[in-house]
């Protein structure tokens, strides 16, 4: 199973995404990380597993910064 | 004592908002957005569930848009300086609060004053379309005078403004929890709110509702994310909540919220203004005191009532109902220039601002006291 770090700008847009992403199904949670690829130090991620392109869709439509995705 | 100066902050709050302070205080004691930990993230949540209460009650886009600033005044310091820039004109009322005047009197923007009519609302949109400029890049006006309880027509001045592709900003200190405020419907970009006022929340934060994005942060600092990063991260809310924000006050102005639309926004308001027009119905009889507007219509008036007792001074009388247990404030009220457009510089005058928790037995209370002259006669 994939699991995949959505990482926002902000914990505002991460709690508003884990909610819209929530609401359509996933089973998602919000995780402070430190680093990831090209991050620029400590934030906040969504946290989700499988349908990544969906999920990206939901997120976009409804606004959500986001500055990175990550993949483990 | 008598309190009658919520227009200051209401003095009495909800059982219910004291109650969600102290919980917050034992339950959520952690810094929201900055550790992640459990606790810090339940805090974190905590905070923008009152986000989104906050853009629902106020009908923002979203919660995003909602940001926690130190107070009222810090909101609207935020708009003025933020965004308006060297080149920019700007409009503002007759009305304006000291909140509004002193910040935008230093960022040195060109501005001008747009009389504010107490009988004709339609005459106050005119008069502020008569001084838009090409390089006038917003209007920002109070939703209702702090000292005068006038309400300026916020809907109409909006259409204006995004007829004309004008900025909006609002300070509503003496309208949020009064009536009721949608800023989408009333094309508000900018509104800046005093919880602690209409809405009875603790003193100790204020909301700005920010539908654009401001440019110029007032203050950098730790936002709990970019850590690496030395420059101000970009998106809102965190981009202008550098610091801890008051998270007790926050939890408790979520709790006021909840008072007031459970209570019902409208009844609040009526209770309020059947106050003010007991009061001024009795004043207009009494040939020592003098009014200043019209007789205060619901919908046209905030429940703010300002007078003169003849032969002492705006001062000297409200320290005088307060050594009879009343509390009212006299002065200027941080409003020189409504002072000025009133004719009352000079003396100031005396505001009586009635609340929820008031009653028409408090209102015949402080008119016994009128009635005795020599109780004020210097």
């Amino acid at each position: 199973m994939k699991r995949y770090i959505i990482t926002t700008g902000t914990v505002t847009y991460a709690i508003k995404g884990k909610d819209i992403l929530k609401r359509n199904g996933y089973k998602a949670k919000v995780d402070r990380i430190l680093s990831g690829k090209g991050s620029s130090g400590c934030g906040y991620a969504i946290i989700i597993e499988n349908d990544i392109d969906r999920a990206l869709e939901l997120l976009k439509k409804a606004g959500i910064k986001i500055l990175e995705i990550n993949e483990e | 004592m008598i309190y009658f100066d919520n227009a200051a902050t209401t003095g009495k709050k909800p059982s219910t908002v004291i109650e969600a302070v102290a919980k917050s205080l034992k339950e959520y004691s952690a810094n929201p957005g900055r550790s992640g930990h459990r606790l810090s993230v339940k805090t974190a949540d905590a905070v923008y569930r009152v986000r989104e209460k906050t853009a629902e009650f106020f009908g923002a886009s979203g919660p995003e848009k909602v940001i926690f600033t130190l107070n009222c005044t810090h909101a609207i310091n935020y708009v003025l300086k933020g965004v308006l820039k060297k080149g920019d004109h700007i409009i503002v009322s007759s009305m304006e609060h000291n909140a509004v005047m002193r910040p935008l009197i230093n960022t040195g923007i060109s501005y001008d004053i747009a009389d504010v009519s107490l009988y004709d609302d339609s005459e106050t949109v005119k008069n502020f379309e008569n001084k838009i400029r090409p390089n006038t890049r917003m209007i920002f006006c109070t939703g209702a005078s702090n000292v005068f309880g006038k309400m300026l027509p916020v809907a109409d001045i909006g259409k204006l403004c995004r007829k004309r592709g004008i900025l909006f900003g609002v300070d509503a200190a003496q309208i949020s929890g009064i009536i009721p405020i949608d800023m989408q419907q009333m094309n508000i970009d900018f509104l800046c709110v005093a919880p602690h006022k209409g809405l009875y929340a603790p003193m100790g934060c204020g909301i700005l509702i920010s539908e654009k994005n401001i440019p110029n942060t007032l203050i950098q600092g730790g936002t709990g994310t970019n850590s690496r990063e030395l420059v101000q991260p970009e998106f809102s809310p965190e981009k202008y909540e550098s610091g801890t924000i008051n998270v007790p006050v926050i939890i408790g102005a979520s709790a006021a919220m909840d008072y007031v639309k459970n209570t019902g926004i409208n009844k609040i308001y009526r209770h309020e203004m059947t106050l003010i027009k007991q009061l001024y119905s009795a004043l207009k009889e009494d040939k020592n005191v003098i009014l200043y507007t019209p007789e205060p219509m619901l919908g046209s008036y905030a429940p703010v009532l300002s007078f003169n007792y003849t032969g002492t001074d705006s001062i000297s009388f409200s320290e005088k109902l307060s050594d009879y247990g009343v509390a009212v404030r006299g002065g200027l009220h941080c409003a020189p220039i409504a002072h000025e457009y009133m004719g009352t510089i000079e003396k100031g005058t005396v505001r009586v601002s009635p609340a929820a928790f008031n009653t028409p037995q408090e209102i015949n209370t402080l008119l016994r006291l009128f009635k005795n002259e020599k109780n004020f006669k210097k």
